[in-house]
């Protein structure tokens, strides 16, 4: 069981309960493929640096996962193909550290 | 000719005029307390990046290679995921 960070942008034009439904899919995607959330935090919305797909702000969700490593490429494609989605990233890291992350709006 | 090479490196270290190059060089990320490399960390990288948003080189930032290797993945990582910017430099 390996350990991976992962972050996920969604497009800003998705009302709440449609972003909701979609990262609960992606948590119930994880769940079958016998992986573990540790624990998630919500970046909300911030105002990318670049124009992705036409949008210049996602919303930001950040995940600590562990899971086996080839159950990842399944979880990608189906990513790949949910448009609220429209970007994402796993990180394989050794061990995970302790929250909140740099980016964590709780500070604010 | 080999004598020749050997002495011209001494004579290059002699004449070092002023007191400051000889200032040790060290890498800001192999100290004891130094920060962690992170792509979410966009103020440590945004350090690292010039005014155009490119990776400042390691002869300059006298970073060592392992954590320069580190950095710029961090710093690609980081532009992919739409925190910092491919062209210019985001000031705070």
């Amino acid at each position: 069981m390996n350990n991976f960070e992962a972050v996920v942008l969604l497009s800003p034009e998705i009302t709440s309960n449609v972003r909701n439904s979609s990262l609960d899919s992606l948590k119930k995607l994880i769940n079958e493929k016998s992986g573990k959330i540790i624990n998630n935090e919500d970046w909300g919305l911030r105002d990318l640096s670049y124009k992705i797909d036409h949008y210049s702000k996602a919303f930001y969700n950040f995940y600590q996962i562990e899971i086996e490593g080839d159950k990842i490429e399944s979880i990608k494609k189906t990513l790949n193909q949910d448009e609220n989605f429209i970007r994402h990233l796993f990180v394989r890291v050794e061990k995970h550290q302790e929250l909140p992350t740099k980016l964590s709006n709780e500070k604010k | 000719m080999k004598k020749n090479k050997k002495f011209q490196s001494r004579s290059r270290d002699d004449n070092k005029n002023s007191p400051f190059e000889d200032r040790k060089k060290f890498c800001p990320f192999s100290q004891k307390n130094s920060p962690i490399i992170d792509y979410k960390d966009i103020k440590l990288l945004n350090r690292y990046i010039s005014e155009k948003g490119k990776i400042t080189p390691s002869r300059i930032t006298n970073v060592s290679r392992s954590k320069q290797l580190e950095l710029s993945k961090a710093i690609k990582r980081a532009r992919f995921l739409g925190l910092m910017s491919f062209t210019n430099k985001h000031y705070y």
